[in-house]
């Protein structure tokens, strides 16, 4: 139940010679097998599958983890024992289980007692999948287990490392490495060729055309897909992740019977605008807008357009008070409170599009640099005012509503106050913001505020 | 020099003006509106008051206020049955999303299924919505699990959180079955507190998968819900959602983000490799627009009266400008309409089926509206006519039933205007869609009546006529169709009086024939055909309603914001009520009346000195920017009635009635440093007086300080005046 045994698996394609080399390495007989076996190469290159399918071929026990699903070591630990105690079909005393997740030694513990009381002798490969990939400290694991063997004093137990990099730490041991490169592409498209029917499938209703028609059509179809993004990615999983998603909309007009299936080039055409567009490489998202419907207006394509058009500026949701708060806070926290007389002053002597005279006085530092400094909310509420007045002919007017939005900020993180002490709303309060230049630039943008002017 | 010169001398602060007695203003009472109303009979249960200077009949009052309570509990409806059917239909689809099963997938593990759910900006509103959804998720027995950013801020934590609201939600029979293996684990983790029973630590997610495989039920998922995504780590979320996508083949986890920024933004913080293993349905849950509308069309267009142009005004620019929020919408329409009721004797007069007394007429001249109609009167010669306005109150009576019908007339055509343009012209233009009008700033601008206002000036029918411009053929067909079925008899009219021009039949037969010449044709004629249309709708829109303001008497039928009631009462202005509350707090504070004997010092002591922080305040406007906080004191001190003062203080203190200081005598310090000074014969009234102003002084300085008059300066005896103005 905890570990996954190996089941009948097919044989790997395009892994000849890594297989050649477990054959070699990993065998039946403890007396010719290394203690420490090292399968390393990037994700997705079939380490586990050409792992798993010898193992089935090989008359041995082995015991998987995934480490990658583990929190801890003793996690790692607990999963393990449990393992051993399935795989080899013995079964113990509970007794011993409290301490085999309580550290390395106890775990070694359990386990020497594990061997002796049942005189257990049979090779035991322990598959340490992922092991760079635990969650908390691999390197810990690295090295508890380099030294499994000589703790343990037990030759049976041999360790197999899968990982995506080379471990420092297993430097020191004996061990033989299989590397597992990158598939190229002729070797990926062959890979996924025989997926059919598990990767993607046509529905199954769908049964105009023959079986071999179908996988000739998927056949094109990886080779298409290949083809077009091998250069983005090399990551076998990525490129079906791709397969599958592109799948549906791929195959409409065979679905619909606009085209045959046989007129592979016609459907390319047909989709040419979805495959050079960024629809596989977006999240997969679906928009609920059950709004338009009730709203009586006539749903079409540009209200989702226009949903996402607004999406990309950042806090269009905000309401404009809101905005311009945010605006002026960081105004606020990155300028000198002495120089709002200069930015802010309506006397024409001092004139705050000039910037050059303002910057002579003051530090010509990237104020998007500096820490934000506090500011209180009286300054903050009239460089709003101010601000506002700018850009816009009605007045600012602060009532309640305001500071309700300026709690809201504060709830949403915009801004942070500074003092915990203090209560929001008194003279006192010092507040920061907390939004980078970026941010603050755009929304600024889409007021139509020029933030730099306002920036010594 | 002597030595009273030389301390003469030496003194910073002078005190010129002694302050005079002050006057206080017993005539307030409450129930004189400006001499307007005067109380109705105790009797009767209305609590308005009689209008016209009291001259109103009484059943006229009573029948204002029945058409008032008729107006709230309409409104109370209308709102009841809004909040009822709020967000049924969305919660119902996310529910639906959520159990849905997922297909499988090459991996094996399948993607998760995340619900996103994007609020508005206002944190309260959102909370309300996933309240809602998770109770409703709870009565279709899903596990739910919350987590926030401040709980689980690390992954042990999180996973802790995870898997102990999923066991702690076994259905009971379960718990019955496995009663004492529970106990046993509780008992064991009591102990060790990292450890449970079989020996697994608290956040190994084999016991979820465990869990599941005895529990689980097809329809039943886990929903971990994340309440305030946009906080969370995101490498912590990326482990997060890593590991449960492991546990996906076994476990139905679905996700729900609770997020107040927009799609884009949250994805940007997700990983691409854990964006892979998810399947996002997004949601908006901000039905604020939706609900507008549905307030706006069954409320305001259903109503006896309409709002005017100023509160429709008020309320767009509040949306605009901060959270639109219904709440906020239901009180200022209430207060309006109290207000309307309250002071509008003429309200009664609109149904037509009362006779208007004698002493109305008169009232009518001080309209403005109707001032304005003499002044154009007048201004086009016509001196007779306005004569007689002004002196017959026969004629001006009849003119008013006339203007009355006018007004009524304007307002169904205005009605149909509006259902015309949400209705129909609004399914066809881009532009009220995507600039997401609602049906409020659709009321507004049509509502909106400058002296010449044109309707086809405003860049909203502009753009409206630019899109009709460029619509294809089937879509003007639809909107002839549709202008053909509408019933209102304006727009009705529209359509039978051009139905000629109308008639599209011969351009589809053209459209049918394939040959090059009559496509031509084709085009040429529909081109022509839609100009004529849009030329139709253009004189509709001209021609349809005159602007309001333009007719007299209007302001009596329209809701508005008089004398801006609402502002002052739902939208107070923070630091302007302070000052002003702190110049004029008599009307604030209670004044003792007639009061009697016990009372009676403390009265003489209430003439003499204002509230403390009232006095200070008043030193505060006359001071400059900066000060020291020794010249305050003294001033303040000074300011003061010293003698009358100190004599009534201890008289008062000395009083046997009150007890003030005796009930010191059971606190210790309180008794030495307060009892014991004031009763001490030693000690002069100089220096009773001077400790307690310091005291008092202290206390109302910090006070200030507080509220963010003054701000304290470096040298620790100066303040600096905060004066920021119209804060």
């Amino acid at each position: 139940m905890l570990t996954t045994k190996p089941h009948k698996l097919r044989r790997p394609i395009a892994r000849e010679d890594q297989l050649d080399l477990l054959q070699t390495y990993i065998t039946s007989n403890p007396t010719t097998t290394l203690d420490h076996i090292i399968l390393r190469g990037a994700s997705s290159t079939g380490k586990t599958t050409t792992l798993q399918y010898h193992l089935s071929k090989l008359d041995v026990i082995s015991t998987f983890v995934s480490c990658d699903q583990c929190l801890s070591v003793k996690v790692l630990f607990n999963r393990l024992f449990d393992g051993i105690k399935l795989d080899s079909g013995l079964e113990l005393d509970s007794s011993y289980d409290v301490y085999a997740s309580s550290s390395f030694q106890g775990f070694v513990k359990s386990l020497r007692d594990f061997v002796t009381e049942w005189e257990y002798e049979d090779l035991h490969y322990l598959v340490l999948d992922r092991v760079d990939q635990i969650i908390e400290d691999h390197e810990a694991v690295y090295e508890m287990f380099a030294k499994f063997q000589e703790v343990l004093n037990c030759g049976n137990f041999k360790i197999i490392w899968v990982m995506n990099e080379e471990a420092l730490s297993l430097t020191g041991i004996k061990k033989a490495e299989v590397f597992f490169e990158k598939y190229n592409r002729d070797d990926m498209v062959s890979v996924i060729k025989g997926m059919y029917g598990k990767v993607c499938n046509f529905p199954k209703n769908f049964t105009v055309v023959t079986q071999k028609q179908k996988i000739a059509f998927w056949h094109n179809y990886t080779e298409l897909i290949t083809d077009l993004y091998f250069p983005y990615s090399t990551n076998i999983e990525t490129i079906i992740r791709l397969l599958i998603r592109l799948w549906p909309k791929f195959i409409e007009p065979v679905i619909t019977g606009g085209l045959a299936i046989n007129e592979f080039l016609q459907i390319y055409r047909h989709n040419m605008a979805l495959l050079s567009s960024d629809y596989a490489l977006q999240p997969e998202h679906q928009i609920y807008n059950p709004l338009s419907k009730q709203m009586e207006l006539r749903i079409n394509n540009d209200i989702i357009k226009e949903v996402s058009d607004e999406q990309d500026i950042p806090l269009s949701k905000l309401s404009k008070y809101s905005r311009y708060l945010v605006i002026s806070s960081y105004i606020c926290s990155h300028t000198p409170a002495k120089a709002d007389y200069l930015l802010f002053s309506k006397l024409q002597t001092y004139n705050r599009r000039n910037p050059s005279k303002m910057k002579a006085s003051y530090d010509t530092h990237d104020h998007s640099l500096h820490e934000p400094s506090a500011y209180t909310l009286e300054r903050w509420l009239a460089v709003t005012q101010v601000l506002y007045s700018l850009h816009y002919q009605d007045k600012f007017v602060s009532d309640i509503d305001v500071y309700r939005q300026i709690e809201d900020l504060e709830t949403l993180k915009f801004v942070i106050k500074s003092d915990k002490g203090s209560q929001a709303l008194s003279g006192f309060a010092k507040w920061r913001v907390n939004l980078s230049m970026n941010v603050v630039q755009a929304v600024s943008e889409s007021l139509g505020v020029k933030l730099e002017d306002y920036l010594v | 020099m002597d030595e009273h010169e030389y301390i003469n001398s030496q003194k910073t602060v002078y005190v010129l003006k002694p302050r005079t007695k002050r006057k206080l203003n017993h005539d307030q009472r409450p129930h004189t509106v400006n001499q307007e109303g005067q109380p109705l009979p105790k009797k009767s249960k209305n609590p308005m008051v009689g209008l016209l200077g009291g001259k109103e009949p009484i059943s006229f009052a009573n029948l204002r206020y029945e058409n008032y309570r008729k107006s709230i509990k309409k409104q109370e409806e209308v709102f009841e049955s809004l909040y009822q059917n709020l967000d049924v239909d969305l919660l119902k689809k996310i529910v639906e999303v959520a159990r849905s099963d997922d297909e499988n997938d090459y991996f094996g593990s399948r993607t998760i299924k995340t619900i996103a759910l994007f609020n508005k900006s206002s944190v309260g509103n959102g909370d309300s919505f996933i309240h809602k959804l998770l109770a409703e998720l709870e009565s279709k027995r899903h596990t739910i699990v919350t987590l926030n950013s401040k709980e689980a801020n690390t992954m042990r934590n999180a996973l802790k959180t995870i898997i102990h609201g999923v066991t702690k939600n076994q259905s009971a029979s379960d718990r019955q079955g496995h009663q004492n293996h529970n106990n046993a684990a509780e008992d064991e983790e009591d102990e060790d507190g990292q450890l449970l029973f079989d020996k697994r630590s608290p956040y190994d997610f084999d016991i979820i998968r465990e869990w599941c495989l005895k529990n689980y039920h097809r329809k039943n998922k886990i929903m971990v819900v994340f309440e305030d995504i946009d906080s969370f780590n995101p490498h912590l979320l990326g482990k997060l959602i890593k590991m449960m996508h492991s546990q996906n083949e076994k476990v139905p986890f679905r996700l729900i983000f609770n997020s107040t920024v927009n799609f884009t933004t949250l994805v940007r913080n997700i990983d691409v490799q854990v964006q892979n293993m998810l399947t996002f349905s997004s949601f908006e849950v901000d039905q604020v627009n939706y609900l507008i509308n549905l307030i706006v069309k069954n409320l305001i267009m259903n109503n006896d009266f309409l709002i005017g142009e100023d509160l429709s005004q008020l309320i767009t620019q509040k949306f605009h400008n901060s959270v639109k929020n219904i709440d906020m919408f239901d009180k200022i329409l209430k207060l309006s309409t109290m207000a309307f009721y309250f002071n509008n004797p003429f309200s009664i007069f609109y149904y037509g089926d009362k006779e208007i007394p004698k002493e109305y007429i008169p009232h009518l001249r001080q309209l403005k509206s109707f001032q304005r109609h003499i002044e154009g009167l007048v201004g086009r010669s016509h001196y007779e006519r306005a004569q007689i306005l002004l002196t017959n109150d026969e004629k001006l009576r009849y003119f008013f039933i006339q203007e009355l019908s006018s007004f009524k007339n304007n307002e169904l055509n205005f009605k149909s205007l509006f259902r015309f343009v949400t209705e129909v012209l609004s399914g066809f233009t881009n532009s009220i869609n995507s600039k997401a009008y609602n049906y409020l700033d659709i009321y507004h601008i049509l509502i909106l009546s400058d002296k010449d206002h044109d309707l086809l000036k405003t860049k909203f029918f502009v753009d409206i006529l630019n899109d009709l411009k460029g619509l294809g053929f089937y879509d003007l067909k639809q909107l002839i169709t549709l202008l053909s079925q509408f019933q209102d008899p304006s727009v009705r009219k529209l359509y039978t009086d051009n139905e000629a021009s109308l008639d599209f039949s011969y351009l589809e037969e053209l459209n049918d024939i394939q040959s090059r010449e009559s496509q031509l044709q084709f085009k040429l004629e529909f081109s022509r055909f839609k100009d004529t249309f849009i030329k139709l709708i253009d004189q509709f829109l001209k021609t349809s309603m005159k602007p309001f303001a333009n007719i007299p008497f209007n302001e009596l039928f329209l809701i508005s914001n008089s004398q801006d009631i609402i502002q002052k009462n739902l939208f107070p202005e923070y630091r302007e009520n302070i000052i002003n509350s702190l110049i004029n707090h008599e009307s604030l504070l209670s004044v003792f009346e007639n009061a009697t004997s016990p009372l009676q010092k403390f009265n003489e002591l209430n003439e003499l000195i204002n509230p403390l922080i009232v006095e200070l305040f008043q030193i505060y406007r006359d001071t400059n920017l900066i000060l020291n906080i020794y010249d305050f004191y003294q001033v303040f001190k000074y300011s003061m009635n010293y003698d009358k003062i100190i004599d009534t203080f201890v008289e008062v203190l000395d009083d046997d009635t009150f007890n003030v200081l005796e009930n010191y005598l059971n606190d210790e310090d309180r008794f030495k440093f307060i009892y014991q000074f004031f009763n001490d014969p030693d000690v002069s009234k100089e220096e009773k007086y001077d400790k307690l102003m310091l005291v008092f002084f202290l206390q109302k300085c910090n006070e200030m300080i507080y509220m963010g008059f003054f701000k304290e300066r470096k040298p620790k005896d100066y303040l600096e005046k905060a004066v920021w103005r119209g804060l």
